[in-house]
């Protein structure tokens, strides 16, 4: 029992770095620019597909694909920001969501055009195999991408915390009229942190790539576990997402272990609704406790 | 305070701000000259914090033009304004509250030169020190009192060297001794650095005796302007503002 315990505890924290890293782009951009993103998972398919096809056609492995993604995605989060939300980061909230909504159907569009709906997976050499450490059982694929995600969450705090970027980030997700009247160029930072939240749906696709069967349209689970993790951890706030994310990877493994797989949804949902009764606080006093 | 020869830093020249039907600055006009205080007083809703939103390119101008030196302020963002030159405080303070007092003063350094940055800690320290914070300088903003929240906003607007600062109401519900110390402060950046202030208050005989100049705005027009002793004296700001008593 206890080395069924062990293993669950393992397990759950491997994935919950995952999903830790799926949220915290999502996480940082709502929180710190406002944008309700819902064309992030589109990008964390992206991502998936980004690693699916460097592996098929360029034999590239996965692990190199995550930093790959990174850069890449940052780009592409630049070129978004200026094409689309430009036009819309000072309009009305709706507009933004209408317009981020258009992208993300747009995505998946392109993505069933390019690969259509069938299932894929990533078998790179360490996909099927598994380390004992002690009693416990962990695939090996989990522990890569799990580390992966550490290394991704752990820069990206330390980015926003110590550099001087990341401060006037963070200064911006404060009070962006003091931050612009002090001298910060808003523009270049918002657009800085879109590439930094997209750059992280990317990386975060191929670390889920790894684990996870996808297809164009898992994007909408992936969007439904993003934002659970955002909501459960506050917005804006890496170490919070980080301790959502977790806690979400244990429920569902725990949960898992004992009942069929539909409770894990039940469970978290219901764990949701409690904190935010509990908190009694919507996503506007959430994000006063991000940044 | 104008006739001089050379540019005045700050022109206002027949502003005019509407906010749907109603006129919050109608043909505003007045110079600003380097090295000097100017108060800008007036009844609330006279206009005052949204012309220093109008200077400071936070909200655009309906009508007339604002010049920076040469530079014509219309269109440009703050944060162009900011780096040639003009920085600002807020009515209620807005210091980045998450951030400790010393990563505050160096936010407004982001974009400047290597040179600049590479003095930074220098700078805050210095800064620190002048405003009676350094004790304070690896705590939170958010763990300071009001009134220190307030110096440390009026470091932050000091820490790139601007030509002129704009406060927006810096002795509102401040302790006797901050404000004291804000006036030294203020005073000490004129001498020192070179600096202008355009300072808006409703605390009348701390600004006549502070200011080289005043302009008293009623209902979005300029009432009077000069001297302070002579403006707070003048019929229109007395029947407008201040008040037989």
């Amino acid at each position: 029992m206890l080395n069924q315990i062990a293993t669950i505890v393992a397990d759950g924290v491997l994935l919950g770095l995952i999903y830790a890293i799926a949220g915290v782009g999502l996480s940082l951009v709502l929180g710190i620019m406002g944008i309700v993103n819902v064309a992030h998972s589109a990008f964390i398919m992206l991502g998936s597909f980004f690693a699916f096809e460097l592996f098929r056609r360029l034999g590239v492995d996965p692990i190199i694909s995550f930093f790959l993604a990174f850069p890449v995605f940052f780009a592409a989060g630049i070129v978004v920001y200026r094409l689309l939300i430009t036009r819309v980061e000072l309009a009305p909230q709706t507009q933004g969501l209408v317009a981020m909504f258009g992208l993300m159907v747009l995505l998946e569009s392109i993505g069933t055009i390019a690969w259509t709906t069938d299932t894929r997976v990533i078998t790179a050499s360490y996909t099927n195999t598994a380390t004992l450490i002690g009693p416990v059982v962990l695939a090996n694929v989990k522990v890569i991408a799990g580390a992966l995600a550490l290394v991704l969450i752990v820069s990206l705090w330390a980015f926003l915390r110590f550099t001087l970027t990341g401060r006037a980030i963070r200064a911006m997700g404060q009070d962006r009229s003091a931050a612009m009247s002090v001298g910060v160029n808003v523009r270049q930072l918002s657009a800085i942190m879109f590439g930094l939240g997209i750059a992280c749906a990317g990386s975060a696709g191929v670390a889920l790539g790894m684990v996870f069967p996808f297809s164009p349209n898992t994007q909408i689970l992936w969007l439904a576990w993003a934002f659970l993790v955002v909501i459960l951890g506050g917005l804006g706030n890496v170490g919070n997402t980080l301790i959502a994310g977790l806690v979400v990877g244990l429920i569902q493994t725990g949960v898992a272990a004992f009942m069929p797989f539909d409770y894990v949804y039940l469970v978290l949902y219901v764990l949701l609704a409690v904190i935010l009764v509990a908190r009694r606080e919507g996503l506007s006093r959430a994000v006063r406790r991000g940044i | 305070m104008s006739g001089a020869d050379a540019a005045p830093l700050l022109a206002i020249d027949a502003v005019t701000k509407k906010f749907g039907g109603v006129v919050a600055l109608n043909a505003v006009s007045f110079q600003l000259e380097a090295n000097r205080v100017v108060g800008l007083i007036g009844p609330n809703g006279s206009g005052k914090t949204t012309l220093l939103n109008v200077i400071n390119g936070v909200v655009d101008a309906d009508g007339g033009e604002v010049r920076l030196g040469d530079m014509k302020i219309g269109g440009k963002r703050p944060s162009d304004l900011a780096a040639n030159g003009l920085s600002r405080t807020f009515q209620t303070t807005r210091v980045f509250q998450t951030l400790t007092t010393m990563q505050n003063l160096f936010v407004p350094l982001l974009h400047r030169q290597a040179l600049e940055r590479s003095k930074a800690t220098e700078r805050a320290n210095e800064l620190l020190a002048f405003v009676g914070l350094e004790r304070h300088a690896g705590h939170t903003a958010s763990e300071l009192s009001g009134g220190q929240q307030r110096l440390l906003e009026f470091a932050r607007a000091l820490v790139t060297h601007p030509r002129l600062i704009l406060m927006d109401e810096p002795f509102a519900g401040v302790h006797p001794e901050i404000k004291k110390v804000l006036i030294r402060c203020i005073r000490e950046t004129v001498q020192k650095e070179g600096a202008s202030f355009l300072i808006v208050s409703h605390e009348v005989p701390d600004l006549v005796n502070m200011s080289d100049f005043m302009v008293c705005l009623v209902e979005g027009r300029v009432a009077a302007s000069g001297l302070p002793t002579a403006v707070v004296h003048d019929e229109k700001v007395i029947e407008g503002y201040l008040g037989r008593n």
